[in-house]
């Protein structure tokens, strides 16, 4: 089987595939999705008008026996950052379409009718099929409806009535292999790209899921064995992410104090077990949930839960940022209302981290109090219903901030600061600012061996060393996003001096190449580079990479810290 | 274990507030302890000291947060101290970001 590109102008509803330039051959994830953007979309164009694009990616490693491997990238120009883009998610779409061959959707052009359209992939081919019955259902409906009509082992691709209404928080979700509709490529709006192209989902219908074409299969067949046996091996794959998930971070982060409470006012919650990931197990477990699940087949880490709310629906996952920007961050102790603010935005389909950013800047604001958790369900129901108060909701945390005169908007390049405080832990405060994506979390999450030779121990509190730890951080990350391997699986890599070896040659194994764990970083290092330059050319400038000026106004507590790493060190970062 | 005598005139413990997490929770609830427990410690006692008094596995913890920040299992404990004994398999990048690596001991 050749791998190819799915093209689809949805300006004239052309369908078709094409051969993959060599150029992009030993691209996947991140990495494929960042060039074909920077390559095709003009930096200065409109995000949701017909020049931008959106590209879907399964990694490199998808679709294959590689544990783990099933991340799914999705790209484009963000219409809320205004800069590049790719988020990443799990759901069982990845594999499928890397079983079908598949190395990249593309989604182009902009329809002029009000038609919405569906895409239907499977082994005999690729159709624009009519929609407009799905149009306003959410997510959730859209893919119980697509899964009777097309078969339940399909992966949908889709987004909710938030994307249809181009709002910019909204995000692109697929579904775990029970269908809970909840796997989002979250962060940076690309539901609205989505939207815009008149895309209501995408089905993709691939009869297997670990047969991923494979150049040597014995070799590869050895090497996935081995990353196996290093991820059950180790502490955090093995041992800590199947047993709470991430929300076990709530207490640690809580002790540490850098857990944003009250809109960034304070490191540390009172309430912070009542939803923790501890707590979250327990309540799971007792109702007939699980504490832990996979989001995708083959994963070993089973870091997913699945919750069962009061009302009898089921909230799978619950994970910690979410937890967190509906929590601590709006002082909601809760886990119900929690999961409701989670379940409503899986369904309307928007972005958690952002949402509750922007709840947390409508509390500061005095429109709902803070802890009040009806009135933030209230609210977050006002957006499938598309009232102002609700599109100023589904437009971000930054937007809602101009919208009420509030100063204290934690938002970098227009996106929503995520749950780890910049001010406690300064290593991230830089990763967040320098960022081609906006304030990520993902962005610094991997690391290599050199990092911790070199860098020792970077006091958290303290500004000195934290640029070169970022740095380092977001280059390796870059190359993992690109793998299609979940970024969970960085620690066993770093601790375990034949982990990133055996990545290299589980790609080498798969495409017959010959790369060297030096490529993989020097691909990561591609990247950025490419998408610190599309956002040059799209108007961004060093200004662009700065925390909120509160950070560094305001001392948080408990260690009374501000951000104090300074502004030339900042632009340094993309300095290799 | 005596008390450590306080300028001179009385004879006094030193209390830490100690809380645990993951599955180290479970030995708390077990043992009926509550959370946060209140210890007596004498001044200058370790984390690694206070495991073994505890009867707490020293496997079973990772890392120590003292006051919010990860100390070593040798760093001395003080009256009042807020310490919280952490299990191995923690996520994310944050075990770099606290110190989870370089003060591991």
């Amino acid at each position: 089987m050749v791998s190819k590109f799915l093209r689809v102008n949805t300006t004239t509803g052309e369908v078709k595939f094409e051969e993959v330039p060599e150029k992009y051959l030993a691209l996947g994830g991140r990495a494929l999705t960042s060039q074909l953007v920077f390559d095709e979309v003009p930096p200065t164009c409109d995000p949701l008008g017909p020049y931008n694009k959106l590209v879907i990616a399964p990694g490199l490693l998808s679709g294959t026996n590689a544990p783990s491997s099933g991340r799914l990238s999705v790209g484009g120009k963000s219409p809320l950052t205004g800069g590049i883009k790719e988020a990443n998610a799990g759901g069982i779409a990845s594999q499928k379409l890397a079983n079908l061959g598949i190395k990249a959707i593309i989604l182009e052009g902009k329809p002029a009718g009000s038609d919405w359209y569906l895409l239907k992939v499977t082994p005999a081919g690729a159709e624009l099929l009519p929609a407009n019955d799905l149009a306003g259902k959410g997510t959730y409906e859209v893919t119980a409806v697509c899964r009777e009509r097309y078969g339940n082992k399909v992966a949908v691709i889709t987004i909710g009535p938030a994307g249809e209404m181009l709002m910019l928080a909204a995000g692109v979700t697929n579904n775990d292999s029970e269908g809970n509709s909840s796997r989002y490529a979250g962060r940076g709006g690309l539901g609205a790209v989505m939207g815009s192209k008149k895309i209501k989902a995408i089905v993709v219908d691939s009869p297997t899921t670990f047969d991923a074409p494979v150049k040597e299969p014995e070799r590869f067949k050895a090497a996935a064995r081995k990353f196996t046996q290093i991820l059950q091996n180790h502490p955090v794959t093995g041992q800590g992410l199947p047993s709470y998930g991430t929300n076990v971070l709530m207490n640690i982060i809580n002790e540490a104090g850098a857990l944003p409470t009250r809109n960034f006012r304070f490191g540390r919650f009172d309430k912070a077990s009542e939803v923790s990931g501890e707590k979250l197990a327990e309540v799971a477990v007792a109702r007939g949930g699980k504490a832990t699940h996979t989001c995708h087949p083959g994963c070993v880490m089973r870091c997913s839960n699945v919750y069962p709310m009061p009302d009898g629906k089921v909230c799978a996952p619950i994970e910690y940022e979410t937890a967190w920007s509906f929590g601590p961050n709006l002082e909601i102790g809760d886990l119900d209302v929690i999961a409701k603010l989670n379940y409503i935005c899986n369904d309307v389909g928007l972005d958690t981290i952002e949402t509750g950013c922007t709840l947390g800047v409508l509390m500061e604001a005095g429109v709902i109090p803070f802890g009040d958790g009806e009135a933030a369900i209230k609210a977050l129901e006002e957006v499938a219903k598309g009232t102002p108060l609700g599109r100023i909701i589904g437009s971000g945390s930054a937007n809602a901030g101009r919208v009420y005169g509030v100063t204290r908007v934690p938002a970098v390049k227009g996106q929503g600061i995520p749950a780890y405080d910049p001010r406690a832990c300064k290593g991230n405060g830089v990763t967040y600012a320098t960022t081609p994506m906006g304030a990520d979390h993902t962005a610094g999450y991997a690391v290599t061996a050199n990092i911790l030779k070199v860098g020792g121990y970077v006091d958290p509190l303290k500004p000195e060393s934290q640029v070169e730890l970022s740095r380092n951080l977001q280059i390796a990350t870059a190359a993992v996003d690109s793998t299609g391997l979940c970024l969970f699986v960085a620690f066993a890599v770093l601790d375990n001096p034949e982990g990133l070896p055996t990545i290299v040659e589980m790609i080498n194994a798969q495409y017959g190449l010959n790369l060297t764990p030096d490529d993989a970083l020097n691909l990561g290092k591609q990247v950025l580079k490419l998408e610190r330059e599309f956002n040059f050319k799209a108007g961004f400038t060093s200004a662009d990479d700065r925390l909120p000026e509160f950070f560094s106004l305001e001392e948080l507590p408990p260690h009374n810290v501000v951000f104090d790493v300074k502004e030339e060190e900042l632009d340094q970062v993309f300095n290799f | 274990m005596s008390g450590l005598q306080l300028k001179g005139e009385v004879t006094a413990m030193a209390r830490i507030e100690l809380r645990a997490f993951g599955p180290l929770m479970k030995i708390f609830s077990q043992r009926g302890w509550s959370l946060p427990l209140h210890v007596e410690i004498a001044p200058g006692e370790t984390p690694g000291v206070l495991l073994k008094r505890l009867e707490i596995p020293e496997e079973q913890v990772e890392v120590v947060f003292i006051n919010g920040r990860v100390e070593k299992k040798s760093h001395p404990l003080q009256d009042g101290d807020r310490v919280a004994f952490i299990p191995p398999g923690i996520p994310s990048i944050h075990r770099v970001m606290l110190g989870f690596y370089g003060k591991k001991a």
